[in-house]
């Protein structure tokens, strides 16, 4: 132990006066709302979907899976440009975070990776589609090393399959440690040497592989960024039969795009699982519950250090113990279906049903730092480097926060939160029962096989909700 | 931090650049100062003649302390603007460097450690949270970094920092308990159960009180610890004795307004008098839903949130630069409640600072200038209620590093508090069971 360590734990120990005091939060007022109606109700609405969908034929429900309406011709994107200018942003963002604030709300690195980015892109490419195949910022440079460096008519490395999506599921975990148990993701620098070097990787992994390989299946943003894109109600390129190659804009049910994709090799389902481990085990680690069985006072947090090999453990065991959970679910479905051989690709088929309740999760647990440090973002770019400048004239402005002390916001955006998860869960019964249809053929059969899933979800509504209600701290 | 113009806020490759701007500024003011079209700001630069004093604030950006850190920091930039306006430290710009701690005592003394070494500032400032300053101290000793917290714990006062820790812009929590006993017992009633959240920081109020009203001749009635991790209190309020005169309370956490509305519900109109903390309620508003029972209930405060008859000069011109209205809350936001009774402790702090560095003549951080300032601190006796203490005066006990002030005790009446009574500074002060001018620097 060092000795600066071992002192203060003696300190700690002899100081009796630690008065340290956890602050009355937006929590204070949702534990005064009845959360639990709303957890019941929630619940029930979930349980209420799996029925209806009893009532209605196979048909009908193979008819929605493909309903689209084509909108409009996709006019032509020029990918590289936009990536180009995604990476020059990227760039003097790194600048920003090594060079500007160090106050992780005035610097515009962390708040837009952590805040605009992976809380905000995320959302904007389940509603708009696949707005990240053209703002990968990974993609100009790439294409201008290529052009640069590359030996004509050599081709990179063939993927190798027994790699699958492993690279991906090891780069999201490693992402997911660094944002929930990093003790400091949010310092600007360490975050600049994090991207720097993350870019440095993914541009090795195309030079190597090519970059749709690995854009496909390693690069763990632009995996789920295309999984995202497909629970989108806007589609591109999916008319059959368009001779002219033109590429068409289609409307079509939220995640219906989904169900197509078909079965999942392992490594794809297990990446699914773990993003929805992830955001949940976040919601989950802050919780009373959670720091208590680790014999932790919540009231005086001891800070993220001391939480990181607990943390460590539970993120793991979480992600675990929701595969586990999934597939009993899954083969118990088949088995009860009478189609227990089916088990192992019925594990692929329904991983992706999984993926709307991770992002109604994601929406709802960080809806308020999106309204909080969203602005905290846009004031960061009226100044990016610390410089004194006044780009956008919010100098001495301060952002609005005083909605997560007011009961009645406070009841509003719970409302939100609580229906952006039943949704995310009522999508996904919906979406199984259309993936049971295609493997099942019947009402009957896709019920029926169905069923412990339908249970999983709705334990997990209930989850879901009491993580959003339950007292928290950190 | 993007505030105050003159202040800054960056990594140290990034001040490289800055001098140069700031030098290239100064010249240009001098030939602006000749012809007379010289800005308020840029007759500030001309003034300079050395380097920034630069101070390194230790701020509660991220964590449980977040709440509090956005107002720390809010004071802190508005008070940085004041300083430099009116020539900054002995006539030297005063430069903020801010790092987050995380609101985690480890990274507060790696933050403490980065001060000293990467940004080699002149002092530290700014930490609140308890468990922080105790983690972080024993870096500052030994960086030899002038430690000044805005923390409000026994701990600066206790003796088991060291000579590098100050607490000299706000009371510490035993004076602040203490002070609250000759009041309460006179006014309220003798009997008291105390009910209050099972750790360190309940246990400090328990045993300050306790003993402050023994002194008074009040008794316990009961003492009911409620577990941190509680969230129904409707069970323990059956504990209460029933001849209990006094209720005092000092819940914190998310469970706190749950609290007040069950506590509401077990008694009623018929209740004792109740007596609280603010920090329960600190940053909410008082006319919250489930707050109701509070009516007619008192509370300490440091700062009184709301300007009343007896608002002084000084609380005015502190609220308007800071953009806090007579409520408590922000101009800009008003349903925003600040932590009024914290946050001036920033403000206050960088003025003693201002004044410890005019008065040592500290230059530079060399061994020997931090020795004057530490001595010059602790030669310090009372600073006087004025724009720079707008909290009111306050005595300075350098033994201990600790500074004494004024408490108040507020009622609520309807939707706001009134102050009913203001303690004197002896109330609240104690012997002295240390001294840290013996320590060697």
């Amino acid at each position: 132990m060092p000795p600066i360590v071992a002192g203060l734990s003696a300190l700690a120990l002899a100081c009796h006066t630690v008065p340290a005091w956890a602050h009355t939060s937006d929590r204070a007022f949702v534990m005064l709302l009845p959360t639990g109606y709303y957890n019941v109700g929630g619940t029930f609405a979930v349980l209420a979907s799996f029925l209806v969908l009893a009532l209605i034929p196979a048909t009908q429900i193979r008819r929605l899976a493909m309903a689209r309406v084509v909108l409009f011709e996709l006019p032509v994107v020029p990918t590289t440009a936009i990536s180009g200018a995604s990476f020059a942003i990227l760039v003097i963002l790194v600048a920003a975070g090594w060079f500007g604030a160090t106050d992780p709300l005035a610097n515009p690195l962390p708040l837009t990776v952590w805040t605009l980015w992976w809380v905000g892109f995320t959302i904007a490419q389940a509603v708009f589609g696949h707005l990240w195949a053209a703002l990968n910022p990974w993609l100009a440079p790439y294409r201008l090393l290529r052009r640069l460096f590359a030996t004509p008519g050599k081709r990179p490395l063939a993927y190798p399959d027994w790699l699958g999506h492993w690279p991906a599921v090891i780069g999201f975990a490693a992402f997911a440690w660094f944002e929930l148990i990093d003790p400091a993701p949010d310092n600007a620098a360490r975050l600049a040497t994090v991207a720097t070097l993350y870019t440095l990787a993914t541009l090795a992994g195309m030079w190597l592989f090519g970059e749709r390989d690995w854009l496909a299946q390693a690069e763990c943003f632009s995996v789920f960024f295309g999984f995202v894109a497909r629970l989108s109600p806007l589609q591109v390129g999916d008319v059959e039969a368009e001779p002219s190659g033109r590429r068409m804009v289609v409307l079509r049910w939220p995640g219906a795009a989904l169900v197509q994709i078909g079965a999942l090799p392992v490594s794809a389902t297990l990446f699914v699982l773990l993003t929805l481990a992830t955001v949940s085990f976040d919601g989950l680690s802050k919780t009373f519950l959670w720091l208590s069985l680790g014999g932790i006072n919540p009231l005086e947090f001891p800070g993220r250090s001391a939480m990181i090999e607990r943390n460590t453990f539970g993120l793991i065991a979480g992600w675990v113990a929701l595969a586990a959970v999934f597939a009993l679910a899954v083969v118990l479905g088949a088995a009860h279906a009478g189609r227990g051989s089916e088990a192992r690709s019925d594990l692929g088929a329904f991983a992706l049903t999984i993926l709307p309740i991770s992002l109604g999760y994601h929406l709802a647990h960080y809806l308020t730092t999106l309204l909080v440090n969203g602005q905290y973002a846009v004031r960061s770019f009226n100044d990016p480097f610390a410089l004194g400048w006044n780009l956008l004239g919010l100098s001495g402005r301060h952002p609005h926060v005083s909605f997560l002390a007011d009961y009645h916001a406070v009841a509003a955006i719970w409302a939100a939160q609580a229906a952006s998860v039943v949704l995310g869960h009522v999508l996904a019964i919906l979406l199984a029962h259309m993936v049971a249809i295609e493997r099942y053929g019947t009402t009957r059969g896709a019920l029926i096989s169905q069923l412990p899933l339908a249970v999983l979800m709705i334990v997990y509504t209930w989850f879901g909700l009491w993580l959003l209600a339950t007292p928290t701290a950190g | 931090m993007t505030d105050a113009k003159t202040n800054v806020n960056r990594s140290p490759r990034g001040n490289i650049t800055r001098r140069g701007v700031v030098k290239a500024l100064a010249a240009a003011a001098g030939a602006a100062a000749a012809t007379g079209v010289m800005p308020g700001t840029m007759r500030y630069i001309q003034a300079q003649t050395s380097a920034p004093i630069r101070i390194g604030f230790q701020l509660h950006r991220t964590g449980i302390g977040a709440t509090y850190g956005r107002w720390y920091e809010r004071v802190t930039s508005a008070a940085v603007k004041l300083i430099n306006q009116g020539g900054g430290i002995g006539g030297r710009e005063l430069q903020i460097v801010t790092e987050d701690d995380g609101t985690d005592p480890k990274r507060g003394a790696e933050v403490v450690a980065k001060f000293a070494t990467q940004h080699k500032v002149d002092f530290v400032f700014g930490t609140l949270f308890s468990h922080v300053v105790v983690g972080s101290s024993p870096a500052a000793a030994e960086h030899k970094m002038p430690y000044f917290v805005v923390s409000e714990g026994y701990h600066v006062a206790s003796g088991k920092m060291n000579r590098y820790v100050f607490q000299p812009g706000i009371t510490d929590v035993r004076a602040q308990v203490s002070s609250m006993a000759p009041w309460v017992t006179k006014n309220l009633g003798k009997k008291v159960t105390m009910i209050f959240p099972d750790y360190a920081f309940g246990h400090d109020h328990r045993d300050y009180f306790s003993a402050a009203l023994a002194k008074q001749g009040g008794s316990i009635a009961a003492l009911i610890p409620i577990p941190a991790t509680e969230t129904s209190f409707t069970k323990h309020f059956a504990r209460i004795p029933a001849d209990t005169e006094v209720l005092y309370h000092v819940m914190v956490g998310p469970g706190v307004l749950t609290f007040v509305k069950e506590m509401g519900e077990h008694f009623g109109s018929r209740r004792p008098q109740v007596f609280g903390f603010i920090d329960s309620l600190e940053g909410v508003d008082i006319a919250s839903p489930g707050l109701e029972f509070l009516d007619g209930s008192y509370f300490w405060e440091a700062m009184p949130r709301y300007a009343g008859k007896d608002q002084t000069a000084f609380d005015k011109f502190y609220r308007q630069a800071v953009g806090v209205n007579d409520s408590g809350a922000a101009v800009s936001d008003p349903k925003d409640v600040s932590t009024y009774s914290h946050m001036f402790g920033c403000w206050e702090t960088l003025y003693v600072i201002k004044a410890a560095v005019e008065k040592s003549g500290y230059k530079s951080p060399t061994a020997q200038d931090k020795k004057a300032l530490v001595e010059a601190v602790e030669s310090m006796t009372d600073f006087a209620e004025s724009n720079q203490h707008p909290q009111g005066a306050k005595k300075f006990v350098g033994r201990i590093h600790q500074a004494f002030g004024h408490q108040n005790i507020s009622k609520v009446n309807g939707k706001r508090l009134d102050v009913v009574h203001r303690t004197s500074i002896q109330d609240g002060m104690y012997e002295p069971e240390a001294d840290y001018t013996k320590m060697p620097l």
